[in-house]
């Protein structure tokens, strides 16, 4: 007994309940309560009641527990009673796949630094859609800014039993943003969107919220260093703490600066040396008693084959800085040479001052008798004059009285003596000693000639016979000994400034 | 010389991965339309003539475990799906008795029907390169046979009735809705991997 009234039925799923509604198009005649019935297609069942629907009163009856099988097909009849008499009676099918839109779960949208979250909510209580279902609902999440609308996919993985975000980003600035949320449907017709949210989209800069903070940082950090600071120097003035001067020696740094830092050597020493060369014959007693043969003895400066003029020198080597007054100490002697005149010695000879020469208290200008082509080598020095030279001559106050001789350097070696008045600077070569000349020094020189003597009076290394001595076959060449750096000082001499180093 | 073929494999792997991800999408969309116009043909029933038709319904005993997309590999799934898509189509293209509408609709459904059994058939090309997760995918086939048998048989005595093609469809829309799930599980394993 089916009274077909026009009914419009309508099924809906709102937060995971599935509803079943009706509502009569001829309210002429009203039912008091209503019962609800319903089957399946896909096997042949009898028509079975819903038990929470049995004469209610209300519209509506809640399926979510009694139709489950979304893919299946449920026949539904809802039968209307007044006075116990079935006014009203439709049916309705529904494809839970297609004919039930899920209706849109509610959200919330958060504005943050760069983007924007959705929040969406699903009911907590929704035990009957197993997950498997529930992960085949796509939820799409529309953005409409403008006249554009984008559409995102959230991607659900898992058991969705809560809820879910998801971000929004790359979007424009002060822009308004309206967020809409729905599950696809089956059929793309039965779109159910929800409610459109917006947000107008400003993106709060990240620096400037970062730079209060950066700021306070600093400044935090000085307040420590000064609060630090002025309690140790505090502590220190009180006397509560003693800072302590006497460093192990671990802790000596000084060391340590000059192991970083090593200091430079110190300044090579130069003198400006001329070696003038003096053959004299040696004397020979001849038991007579002439004095005059000292004068004949005296023989020319003889150029020697290596261009090197042999000279003797002799004399007193005095400081540098030295006065009127110190020179006074400085005086000549004689010549110690043992050989002067031997005429084979390629080695030069340090001069000898000749006796007519002025012989000052102080050291004045040597008697010197240079000659030479060799190559010279001068030293600047404080000891001698040198006679010959113009410039010096007339510096007898004022000069350093320098000692100007030619030596070959490469045929000679040199060594210091003893750290005594009666010290001498022996000027070797690697030939006999007799061909050695005697060069006295003060050693309290602070510039000193190019024979040096060592505080210890040891010889200077290339004294050492053992040591290896350029020969002088082995420097001597038929070429000039003048090299650049040589200086024509006139009168054949030529004078060049030596490099103590080469002689360490 | 096994360098040479592992790195041939690597790449048709690659490929075949890149390949597989833009098809498994084409697949889903596919799937989607056809759905979408069973659904028309569907909803062209009316209410009443489905409430005559209560009376001849029946149970073919879908194999809920075949298309069941949580406990089968990626190639078995992709069995299920082409044989289930091509048994609809045979069952379909064997239709005659149909109105006008119907048959524009079922010509346009037959249509989408066989896009997708491309989109598949391409898709197990690659899945047997692999030469994996195949196995036991026959008797996957075979139920879905037998299962489409029993409609078949349905029909045949029923005389392809108006009430039985009614129950059919029904039944159809059913399936498709669960091939849809097979689908879609499907589209989502394969990006993931």
């Amino acid at each position: 007994l089916h009274i077909n009234l026009p009914t419009k039925l309508h099924y809906g799923f709102r937060n995971f309940q599935s509803i079943l509604s009706w509502e009569l198009k001829n309210r002429s005649i009203v039912p008091t309560h209503y019962t609800l019935w319903y089957t399946i297609m896909s096997k042949p069942e009898d028509m079975k009641v819903v038990k929470d629907c049995i004469n209610i009163t209300r519209s509506f009856c809640d399926l979510t527990d009694v139709w489950v099988n979304r893919t299946d097909m449920y026949i539904s009849q809802v039968v209307g009673y007044r006075e116990n008499a079935v006014v009203v009676s439709c049916m309705g099918s529904f494809f839970l796949e297609s004919d039930k839109p899920l209706d849109p779960p509610k959200f919330e949208i958060v504005d943050f630094t760069n983007n924007i979250s959705v929040n969406v909510k699903f009911r907590l209580d929704s035990p009957r859609i197993p997950s498997e279902e529930l992960q085949f609902y796509l939820a799409f999440i529309e953005e409409h800014a403008g006249n554009s609308v984008k559409r995102h996919q959230p991607q659900i993985t898992g058991n969705i039993t809560e809820n879910f975000n998801y971000v929004i980003d790359k979007l424009i600035p002060n822009t308004n943003y309206c967020i809409s949320v729905y599950f696809e449907p089956k059929d793309p017709r039965k779109i159910n969107r929800s409610p459109l949210k917006c947000i107008l989209f400003r993106p709060r800069r990240e620096s400037e919220s970062s730079e209060p903070a950066t700021i306070g940082g600093i400044l935090i950090l000085f307040l420590l260093a000064a609060v630090c600071i002025s309690t140790v120097m505090i502590l220190k003035r009180i006397g509560y703490i003693c800072l302590r001067n006497d460093f192990p020696e671990a802790l000596n740094f000084y060391k340590l600066s000059v192991w970083v830092f090593p200091e430079l050597p110190p300044l090579e020493k130069m003198a400006t040396v001329e070696v003038i060369h003096i053959t004299r014959k040696k004397k020979e007693w001849n038991y007579n008693y002439d004095d005059e043969s000292d004068i004949e003895n005296e023989v020319a400066p003889r150029v020697n084959s290596g261009g090197y003029t042999k000279h003797g020198l002799t004399g007193r080597l005095c400081p540098t800085s030295t006065t009127a007054a110190s020179l006074e100490d400085c005086s000549l002697e004689d010549c110690s040479l043992e050989d002067c005149s031997d005429p084979s010695a390629e080695e030069p000879y340090l001069p000898e001052p000749k006796r007519d020469a002025e012989t000052p208290a102080a050291p004045g200008p040597g008697p010197w008798q240079s000659e030479g082509t060799g190559g010279g080598y001068q030293t600047r020095g404080t000891l001698w004059q040198d006679p010959t030279s113009e410039e010096d001559s007339d510096s007898t106050e004022g000069s350093e009285g320098r000692i100007v001789f030619n030596v070959n350097l490469n045929s000679v070696c040199v060594r210091a003596l003893e750290d005594d008045k009666d010290s001498e600077v022996t000027l070797m070569s690697p030939s006999p000693p007799e061909e050695t000349a005697v060069l006295e020094e003060d050693l309290s020189e602070t510039e000193s000639s190019l024979l040096v003597a060592s505080e210890e009076g040891t010889q200077l290394p290339f004294t050492d016979p053992s040591m290896e001595c350029l020969r002088p076959q082995d420097a001597l060449s038929d070429k000039s000994d003048t090299s650049e750096s040589d200086v024509d000082m006139g009168d054949g001499y030529i004078v060049r400034q030596v490099n103590l180093k080469n002689f360490n | 010389m096994i360098n040479k073929a592992f790195f041939e494999i690597v790449l048709v792997l690659l490929a075949s991965s890149t390949v597989c991800s833009q098809e498994l999408k084409l697949v889903l969309c596919q799937q989607r339309r056809v759905n979408q116009e069973s659904l028309k043909l569907l909803n062209k029933l009316q209410t009443s003539s489905i409430q005559q038709c209560l009376l001849h319904r029946k149970n073919f005993l879908l194999p809920q475990k075949s298309v069941n997309p949580h406990q089968y590999q990626k190639g078995q799934v992709l069995a299920i799906l082409h044989e289930m898509l091509q048994q609809i189509f045979n069952l379909f293209r064997a239709t005659s008795s149909l109105d006008g509408w119907e048959e524009s609709h079922t010509e346009k459904f037959l249509v989408e029907l066989l896009q997708q059994l491309e989109y598949l058939e391409a898709l197990m090309r690659l899945q047997a390169k692999k030469k994996s997760d195949t196995l036991g995918s026959e008797n996957l086939r075979l139920q879905v046979k037998m299962y489409f048998q029993r409609i078949h048989d349905y029909l045949e005595s029923q005389d392809y009735s108006s009430c039985a093609w009614t129950i059919v469809k029904v039944e159809i829309n059913r399936c498709l809705f669960l091939v849809f799930r097979l689908t879609r599980k499907l589209s989502e394993q394969g990006m993931e991997t």
